[in-house]
């Protein structure tokens, strides 16, 4: 008989699963579950923020590293003095106020989308191509059609497909209307959502311990302290902005909040991946270390592309090559 | 999670998402438990990608947590006949070349016979290739623990007949 030793041992667990193939519809199930509840949430802190809308706000600039909400504004005679990044951010905000909304129930979206993965323990996915998404702003429901290639760490090529996305995916535009378009009102109710979203998923743990029979898992604590108002709102501002059917009011706040959010970073004169001239939209998370950015058209306040810089330099970049509107679902481009 | 997240959570699934269905196969020592536990690992990553800093150490953790979920959960079951146990019928040594559907039953049925601590250890130190120090720090134990669990798990899969039956083709070929 021969000795089973280590090296053995490592071979025949290499050789016993070599076969198995994780199912990729393992991971959207998993960001369907996660979309759910942020959609639950969203509709829930957009009531909430609605009702909140009454209260009167202004352009608040604090000074440069305060670190605290939005202070109440009164008439005041002081006069305020703006940095050269709160400018850029009221100039987009100026261009989206005066940028309206095409009309159509349906929102198509050309997106180009890359990452890289320095730190990955095999080679990194590659994807190449793009996608196609519908997005219906009555139902938020939709479509994806993909044009991607997506490569395998293993070199095997995964196919295009056609997705579907229920309604309540995205959020509606009834929704995203109901949000107030006052900075003040808007940084309170974006506070209010990332609460939310945290609190659920804090009680979505919570469900998953108690079905297992257990109090409580040992779950790493990655995060030695909260992640600051500040962080919890740039994060939410960034992401509604990703969203395509913005009303121009609302567009407009958002970049007034972001004016008002320590830590913010802007450059101007920059160009987005495809080289169309932009205006970068940065701020690095105070816990995480990670850094979102979002490259914004200087001419229409609208977003050309999003990308997130992790730990290592690992990449994901999101780029919008077109947004128009229709009222019947298009067909898929890519299919001959 | 945004689309941001969404699609950093994407990629890492594409990138790593077969070796962890593996690494869960092996933790739990039964395809459609590794299969389940792979499935529970993806939900409870993507309700916290934004605040874990090492998606890889958090997986282990959790298919690790799970691992000791089913251990208790089957301690209060009537046992359960492994109908794979069925295919073990013939001498692999006699078939060449065996395959990973042909080793696969029979190691994990040697793996089903370690106890959870012992098998996360094995897997984690000789599948995963991680450190003792890894290992330690994943499992809140101490590195001479991981080390003595290891040669005593080694131990005992040295008694498993078939697995050794096994090792033997595997080794001839």
């Amino acid at each position: 008989m021969p000795d089973l030793d280590e090296d053995t041992l490592r071979h025949l667990m290499a050789r016993a699963t070599q076969d198995l193939v994780a199912p990729r519809a393992a991971a959207t199930s998993a960001i369907k579950r996660q979309r759910r509840h942020r959609t639950r949430l969203r509709v829930t802190a957009v009531a909430g923020a609605a009702a909140a809308a009454g209260l009167a706000a202004g352009i608040v600039v604090p000074a440069v590293g305060h670190s605290t909400p939005v202070p109440k504004t009164t008439p005041s005679t002081t006069p305020v003095r703006l940095t050269a990044a709160q400018r850029a951010l009221f100039a987009l905000s100026e261009a989206a106020a005066k940028t309206p909304r095409p009309g159509g129930r349906y929102v198509v979206l050309t997106e180009q989308a890359t990452s890289i993965d320095p730190n990955g323990t095999t080679a990194p996915t590659k994807e190449a191509g793009g996608k196609t998404s519908v997005i219906d702003t009555v139902t938020g429901g939709g479509l994806e059609y993909q044009d991607v290639t997506i490569t395998n760490a293993d070199g095997t090529p995964v196919p295009p497909a056609v997705l579907t996305a229920p309604p309540g995916s995205s959020p509606t535009r009834a929704q995203l209307d109901a949000m107030p378009t006052g900075p003040q009102a808007l940084r309170a109710a974006l506070l209010k959502q990332a609460e939310q979203q945290q609190a659920q998923a804090q009680r979505a743990m919570q469900a998953i311990m108690k079905r297992a029979g257990k109090k409580a898992y040992p779950v790493p604590k990655s995060s030695p302290r909260p992640e600051s108002a500040d962080d919890l709102v740039f994060e939410q501002a960034a992401d509604l902005l990703w969203e395509p059917d913005l009303s121009p009011a609302l567009r407009s706040a958002l970049y007034k909040v972001l004016a008002a959010t320590p830590g913010v970073r802007v450059r101007v004169g920059v160009t987005d991946s495809s080289g169309r001239p932009a205006t970068e939209i940065s701020r690095r998370n105070s816990v995480a270390g990670d850094v979102a950015e979002t490259f914004e058209d200087p001419a229409s306040g609208r977003t050309l592309e999003s990308a997130w810089v992790g730990p290592g330099e690992s990449l994901s970049e999101d780029l919008y090559q077109s947004i128009h509107y229709t009222d019947a679902i298009p067909p898929n481009p890519y299919k001959p | 999670m945004d689309r941001k997240q969404e699609r950093a959570f994407e990629d890492f699934i594409a990138s790593h998402g077969d070796s962890l269905l593996r690494l869960a196969t092996l933790l739990t020592s039964d395809q459609g438990l590794g299969e389940d536990a792979y499935q529970e690992t993806l939900h409870r990553l993507a309700a916290r990608w934004s605040r874990v800093d090492s998606p890889h150490a958090y997986c282990r953790k959790i298919l690790h947590n799970i691992v000791i979920d089913q251990a208790r959960s089957q301690q209060r079951k009537p046992a359960e006949v492994q109908l794979h146990e069925a295919h073990d019928d013939g001498d692999p040594r006699a078939q060449g070349e065996a395959a990973a559907v042909e080793i696969r039953p029979v190691l994990l049925a040697a793996l089903g016979t370690l106890t959870p601590q012992q098998r996360t250890i094995v897997v984690l130190r000789y599948f995963d290739d991680r450190s003792e120090l890894e290992v330690a720090g994943l499992l809140g134990v101490s590195p001479g623990t991981v080390k003595s669990t290891a040669s005593r798990a080694m131990a005992h899969l040295r008694q498993q007949p078939a697995l050794l039956a096994v090792t033997e083709a595997c080794t001839k070929n």
